[in-house]
């Protein structure tokens, strides 16, 4: 209670506003029942429409001029025209020249009489004919006054065929195919007709003799009740209709037969079409529903959609098509049931369905428009989707999670066909090569490896498909291999891949997917690992060995030192001693190459570096016939490196240049600056190497020479490495061999 | 007569080397590994030079030098190694103080042992 009630105080309220109140209350109520009534009048003015539509007689409306107001469908549609079409046309559109004077006729019957009913013939919009029955009659306003005419009209073609029929049926009997046949009222054959003799056989009746009594109940009814009688009899499999024709002042019926056989076999195969039909809507697995297209009253239902939406069929007939899908999702719905009304779109896919349990499901529907007892209807095919939906999905869902771990891992995963060509690749690619997913597509795998990767990848590929194809595969074998890669810089590192086969249903490879891994970290450390197990082995074994040829060595040495007077024997003690030491060498060689450390660096000078070395060797190479050409580049930046192990390594390089030349030839010197590094060449012009024999180079104990060790490039190639370098050789065989340092550069300040 | 101790558990090395510097005028002892290398030195008895060999069981020629140094005996010494860069001994020889040059490898010139020997005694 506010405080106003409390102490008394009551709301009062002004005359002005009671007025306008009570004005305003009368007002509303007005309003109202204006708003009442206009809804009653468009109820009943939809009534009528909806009503006159229905009717199966055409119904025109036509001005003074003839003009259509107004045709209902059935009138349209009886003369070809859709319902749109004929509004604000001419009457002259159904007649043409010939029927003129009938419709003159009967116009000038409607003005005089105000009435006009009759047959006249109209036109079809394909400019057939046919006969109507008009009735016509004047409209006139309320005061009297002639405004139009309002018509209805029967398509007539009909009758007339029965009429035809009946005229038929009206040939002299002789001639008529069909029995006729004259009996007495007590049921005496009197004619029958050529046609009436299966009739007449099986009742085994004569002219002159009696019908069986089966027949003359109808012939006393026609004689009773003096009209026609009709009856279906058959005989030997033909069925007739028969008409017992009643004959004014007579004691006899005329009966006239018509086959219809075929008739009813059409009607049965009808029947037993619409029973098919029926089976095939009732026992179809997809829901099949029929809603009209203006009032999406659901017209039909079939009892399988029934059991998907949990409605019983008679529920179900007085839901709307808005009772059957969610709520939110009308809009969606409506507009593909217009599209589907329009012939636009046939199948609406995962469209929402609303069971009566307030649960979704999905459905594609695959609908047309059909027209039914004259109205326009959609008819469509349900099928529950939701099982395949959720597959979709899941397999969306997870498609998506294998593309999120694809393109989040630093491995690069791959897909390629049978012909080598990539059909995906993950983006990690670009952080190993430079490149992205995109430009590897467009380099192709051939470009993508080295050459000789590319060959063994192409190698390996075929070799997996012959032994796919003897059978002995076992299923999902896979394969680990190691290739080399390009980036797109130009460099290269290893990786290592494996691949498996892509299958297609059955079983049979269509491509390959593969996992590829940088392993360049690996292989360095892979490389120390060996490199510091050999350096283990090398120096157990050094001891090992030392330790039996310091022996020889010391006996050859001390015999060698007491007088021998065999020269022979002299000489062989000499020999064994001198092959100690080369032993020895090759031991020492060996040592260092599993241990190239960098000893003492200093700023070196390349060029003159080269030069004292080419001072040692060069006269020792004329006596051979090897000229050595130098081309040095000037000023070049010196280099921090140990300088003794660098001119061991390019004695190396000159000395093997020298042997691959025994008959002779050139040594080519040259040093530029390439980047960051001073790069020297040493090329001859002798027999060159095989790919084979480039590949092996860096083997440790591999040799083409009588004498060689096998150990003097791995060596340099240690001590390159170790200067931060890079040693290369490149060769063709019979064009000679260039083997390339890069060194480093010393950088300033250090 | 200077007097050479020629450590080596070899003993074949130890014969020639016994026998050539015993043609070129030294007195020579063996001693057929560390152990009895240690005491020969510990005894006291004099002693010119020892060549020694590194890699021997037990105690080898590193563990030797150590305890000489150790025990504060100077004794002038030239190694004799199969391969210097076994087991860590050329780190170990650092930390003596020997030199890459006073280590020499084996098979060695035995015109050149002596010619070192010379140069130190």
């Amino acid at each position: 209670m506010g405080l106003r009630e409390l102490f008394g105080f009551k709301k009062r309220k002004t005359d002005k506003a009671k007025y306008t109140e009570t004005y305003s209350r009368e007002n509303e109520a007005f309003l109202e029942k204006c708003k009442l009534e206009k809804k009653k009048s468009d109820e009943a003015l939809w009534l009528l429409t909806a009503s006159v539509e229905q009717l199966s007689e055409g119904i025109a409306v036509l001005d003074l001029d003839g003009n259509i107001k107004f045709v209902n469908r059935a009138f349209s549609e009886m003369h070809g025209y859709d319902s749109k079409e004929l509004a604000g046309k001419n009457l002259s559109i159904f007649h043409d020249g010939k029927q003129m004077e009938e419709v003159n006729k009967a116009n000038s019957e409607l003005n005089e009489t105000g009435e006009f009913k009759g047959e006249i013939w109209h036109k079809r919009k394909n400019g057939t004919v046919f006969p109507t029955l008009m009735n016509n009659a004047l409209l006139r306003d309320e005061n009297g006054r002639v405004i139009g005419m309002i018509g209805t009209a029967v398509d007539l073609s009909a009758f007339k065929k029965s009429a035809i029929r009946i005229k038929d049926l009206a040939k002299f009997p002789a001639e008529n195919p069909n029995p006729v046949m004259r009996v007495t009222k007590t049921g005496i054959l009197l004619y029958a007709n050529e046609a009436s003799r299966p009739v007449t056989q099986k009742w085994g009746s004569e002219i002159g003799g009696k019908i069986p009594d089966s027949v003359c109940k109808e012939i006393k009814d026609v004689f009773k009740e003096r009209s026609n009688k009709w009856r279906e009899i058959s005989i030997d499999g033909r069925t007739y209709y028969f008409c017992f024709a009643f004959v004014k002042d007579s004691d006899y019926v005329n009966l006239y037969g018509y086959d219809i056989t075929e008739q009813r076999k059409t009607e049965e195969r009808l029947k037993e079409s619409e029973k098919k039909h029926k089976m095939l809507f009732e026992e179809s697995l997809d829901g099949i529903l029929l809603a009209d297209a203006e009032t999406k009253e659901l017209v039909y239902v079939n009892p399988a959609i029934c059991r998907m939406l949990g409605y019983t069929e008679e529920e179900i007939t007085e839901l709307r098509v808005s009772d059957i899908h969610p709520a939110e999702e009308l809009n969606a719905v409506f507009e593909v049931f217009e599209a589907q009304m329009r012939r636009d779109k046939r199948l609406g896919e995962d469209v929402p369905m609303l069971r009566k349990d307030g649960t979704v499901f999905y459905a594609d529907i695959n609908a047309s428009p059909v027209e039914l007892e004259g109205r326009k209807m959609l008819l469509g095919f349900l099928r529950d989707v939701t099982r395949r939906r959720e597959t979709e999905e899941a397999l969306r869902e997870s498609e998506g999670k294998y593309r999120l771990l694809a393109e989040n891992l630093s491995d690069v995963i791959w897909t390629m066909g049978l012909d080598l060509i990539i059909t995906y690749i993950s983006p990690s690619v670009e952080n190993l090569t430079g490149l992205t997913p995109e430009e590897v597509r467009k380099r192709g795998i051939e470009k993508l490896l080295t050459p000789a990767s590319f060959k063994t990848a192409a190698h390996i590929l075929k070799e997996g498909i012959d032994y796919e194809l003897s059978g002995k595969a076992p299923p999902d074998h896979s394969r680990t291999l190691e290739l080399e890669y390009v980036r797109k810089d130009g460099s290269t590192f290893w990786a290592e891949i494996r691949a498996s086969f892509l299958r297609d249903e059955n079983g049979a490879p269509i491509g390959v997917l593969g996992v590829s891994r940088d392993i360049s970290e690996r292989k360095k450390v892979e490389s120390a690992q060996r490199l510091a197990q050999l350096g283990e082995l090398v120096a157990d074994m050094a001891h090992e060995v030392n330790n039996p040829l310091m022996i020889i060595s010391g006996r050859a040495e001390l015999s060698l030192l007491e007088k021998i007077q065999n020269k022979e024997v002299e000489n062989n003690l000499r020999i064994i001693f001198d092959q100690c030491d080369r032993a020895k060498d090759i031991i020492e060689r060996l040592l260092k190459f599993s241990r190239p450390s960098k000893g003492k660096v200093s700023e070196v000078a390349i060029n003159s570096s080269l030069d004292c070395i080419v001072g040692l060797v060069e006269h020792q190479f004329s006596l051979k016939d090897i000229k050595i050409e130098k081309k040095y580049a000037s000023a070049l930046p010196s280099m921090e490196v140990d300088e003794k192990q660098i001119q061991e390594v390019l004695m190396n390089l000159l000395k093997n240049a020298a042997d691959a030349m025994p008959e002779g030839g050139k040594i080519t010197l040259s040093t530029r600056k390439k980047g960051d590094f001073v790069r020297i060449d040493v090329a001859d012009t002798g027999k060159g190497m095989t790919e084979e024999g480039l590949g092996k180079i860096f083997n440790p104990f591999y040799t083409t020479k009588e004498k060689g060790t096998g150990l003097g490039i791995p060596v340099c190639y240690g001590i390159v490495k170790d200067h931060g370098g890079e040693l290369k050789y490149s060769s063709r065989p019979g064009k000679g061999t260039t083997a390339t340092v890069l060194l480093p550069i010393a950088k300033e300040g250090q | 007569m200077k007097r050479i101790l020629v450590v080596d558990d070899e003993p074949e090395i130890e014969k020639v080397l016994a026998t050539f510097l015993k043609g070129n005028g030294f007195d020579v002892i063996t001693a057929g590994g560390g152990r009895e290398a240690l005491r020969i030195i510990e005894s006291g008895e004099k002693i010119d030079l020892m060549v020694l060999d590194l890699k021997m069981p037990e105690i080898s020629g590193v563990d030797v030098l150590r305890k000489m140094r150790d025990d504060g005996i100077n004794l002038k010494t030239i190694v004799l190694s199969g391969s210097i860069d076994v087991h860590g001994c050329q780190e170990g020889l650092w930390e003596l103080g020997f030199k890459q040059e006073e280590i020499l490898n084996k098979p060695v010139s035995l015109r050149i042992l002596l010619e070192e020997i010379n140069k130190r005694i």
